[in-house]
């Protein structure tokens, strides 16, 4: 894309950009240290992401600032408005993912004071997709590369059905033996919200494809990639049978 | 024998356009003009406007729905003035130029060498740049037009035009109790909805408006804005722009004109949020100038 006449203007494009790359690089960091704090049940790690969370909102707020700022001064049109937009929309939703990450550190901290021999199911398969997601869509927001937006897109179902997966083996954990109730619900929240964080990803991912293209993505999904997408995504692990083994166990 | 208008004779100047076209009676020019059903759609065909043989506009080929604003956007020089002077042919009166191709209103070539240029410009009217008013009083500059046609015959015929006039303008409350004062004594924003009064006077179809507000404060701009809001119900609005915002706020189709060529000629809403040429994109996000 060609330069403005006005060099201010691309600096103050450019400075959006950079203030997204200030927040994801942020956000990044935080689920990381978020998945530490749970896998070692670390409740100093689990505070200081519950702290760092702060600074997230504020680069928020920041960005809002300097937003309104562009529109009042600049005017943007075209590719530039939807620029600006998308990039509300996409720190907006890099905030929510900040603030998935200090649940999930909450959770952690909960799960830190079980005694260490009790064991807690692994969320790893559900957190390596969502990372892996998230990395592609911050790169994806500097590349503008669409068929990587897309491929993102697309793989939510892959993180939804990562999600039931793991709900099942948290429902038959539980089943098996009561006194991992507090434990697996606890598991539970942190799945619910890496599964928020992929449905944030697809957000993003639609916002990276609107300001480049003009259009929205699911105009230009093929009708046969939708479909595979909505029966992957509507992909429910039938839990009766875990129900009647359970109940045969309990006559027992 | 048919009875005819009879035309400017710089128009013969070139006369690849009128062989084909046929001879418009003076009834039939006359009913279009008072026709209150205002079925106005303006088609452009092939317009080419060359001076001393040196092309300004380029084979421009458009339609202008009635009821609606139409903006013509473009930098300095691309050809969006000549354009808009072809559509009553103010650029007849221009030495060394040519114009070939189709203007077609209400069915009829306005270019037809037996279309007088009079009547035409009653039915396309045109608001300047500047505030032009005559150096006559606020309700002689109205009038006056309408009196040359014999739009009315007595003194309160005339003072209702005037008010009406003035109304639809949205000036009269402002100047009611000074319609004697002269028309130049007024603001430059109160000249400029003068002058648009002035051309209403004479009900036209199409207002053509070559940059209304670029002498304006934005008060006054904003005031023009809502005026042609109002209007186009009525009236069929051609603008041209330099400002884009004021584009994308009144009009409901934008032309982008580029070196005398049109690139791109859309919905408004499309031109500024996705519009599909390069050279579009780069000119209404100030990437070339």
């Amino acid at each position: 894309m060609e330069q403005h006449i006005v060099k201010g203007f691309d600096r103050d494009l450019d400075k959006i950009k950079d203030h997204i790359n200030k927040i994801s690089g942020l956000v990044e960091s935080q689920l990381a240290y978020a998945y530490q704090s749970l896998n070692e049940r670390d409740i100093l790690i689990a505070e200081k992401v519950i702290e760092r969370d702060k600074k997230i909102d504020a680069l928020y707020q920041e960005l809002l600032d300097m937003s309104i700022q562009l529109f009042a001064l600049r005017q943007p049109l075209a590719i530039d408005l939807r620029y600006v937009i998308s990039s509300i929309k996409i720190a907006s939703d890099l905030e929510k993912i900040g603030d998935q990450a200090k649940n999930i550190a909450k959770a952690s901290r909960w799960l830190s004071k079980l005694p260490v021999n009790q064991k807690v199911l692994s969320v790893d398969t559900l957190f390596d997709l969502v990372n892996s997601n998230f990395r592609k869509v911050v790169n994806s927001f500097n590349e503008e590369d669409l068929k990587k937006v897309k491929a993102i897109w697309l793989n939510d179902a892959e993180v939804n059905k990562s999600y039931d997966i793991l709900f099942r083996e948290t429902l038959t954990y539980m089943l098996e033996d009561t006194k991992n109730i507090a434990s697996c619900t606890q598991v539970i929240s942190v799945a619910k919200n890496l599964e928020r964080i992929g449905d944030q990803i697809q957000n993003i991912a639609e916002m990276i494809y609107y300001y480049v293209t003009g259009n929205h993505i699911t105009q230009k999904i093929s009708s046969k990639e939708m479909k595979t997408y909505k029966k992957e995504k509507k992909y429910k692990t039938d839990i009766s049978n875990i129900f009647k083994k359970a109940k045969l166990t309990l006559k027992k | 024998m048919r009875q005819l208008y009879i035309l400017d004779t710089n128009l013969r100047r070139n006369g690849k356009h009128m062989a084909e076209e046929q001879i418009i009676p003076i009834s039939k020019f006359n009913k279009l003009k008072k026709s209150t059903s205002k079925k106005v759609t303006i088609s452009v065909q092939n317009i080419t406007v060359s001076y001393n043989g040196k092309i300004a506009v380029d084979n421009i080929s458009m339609n202008i729905n009635q009821n609606e604003v139409t903006a013509l956007i473009g930098p300095s020089g691309c050809g969006k003035s000549t354009f808009i002077r072809c559509l009553n042919r103010m650029n007849d009166v221009i030495e060394n130029c040519t114009i070939e191709g189709k203007i077609i209103l209400n069915g009829i070539n306005i270019y037809n060498p037996e279309v007088d240029i009079v009547k035409l410009r009653t039915n396309i009217g045109m608001v300047f740049q500047k505030p032009n008013p005559f150096p006559k009083s606020i309700y002689d500059n109205i009038i006056y037009a309408p009196k040359l046609h014999g739009l009315v015959s007595n003194k309160s015929e005339s003072d209702d035009l005037v008010e009406k006039s003035l109304t639809e303008a949205g000036l009269f409350n402002e100047v009611k109790d000074r319609l004697n004062d002269s028309g130049t004594s007024l603001s430059g924003g109160q000249q400029q909805r003068l002058c648009i009064a002035r051309a209403i006077a004479i009900n036209p179809s199409v207002i053509l408006m070559d940059e209304p507000c670029s002498a304006l404060d934005p008060i006054a701009s904003a005031i023009i804005e809502e005026l042609i809001d109002t209007l186009k119900k009525k009236i069929t609005i051609i603008i041209v722009t330099h400002n884009m915002q004021q584009a994308a706020r009144v009009s409901e189709k934008t032309a982008f004109f580029h070196l005398g060529k049109l690139i791109e000629f859309s919905d408004t809403s499309t031109i500024f949020t996705n519009p599909k040429q390069k050279r579009t994109l780069g000119y209404i996000t100030g990437r070339f100038g």
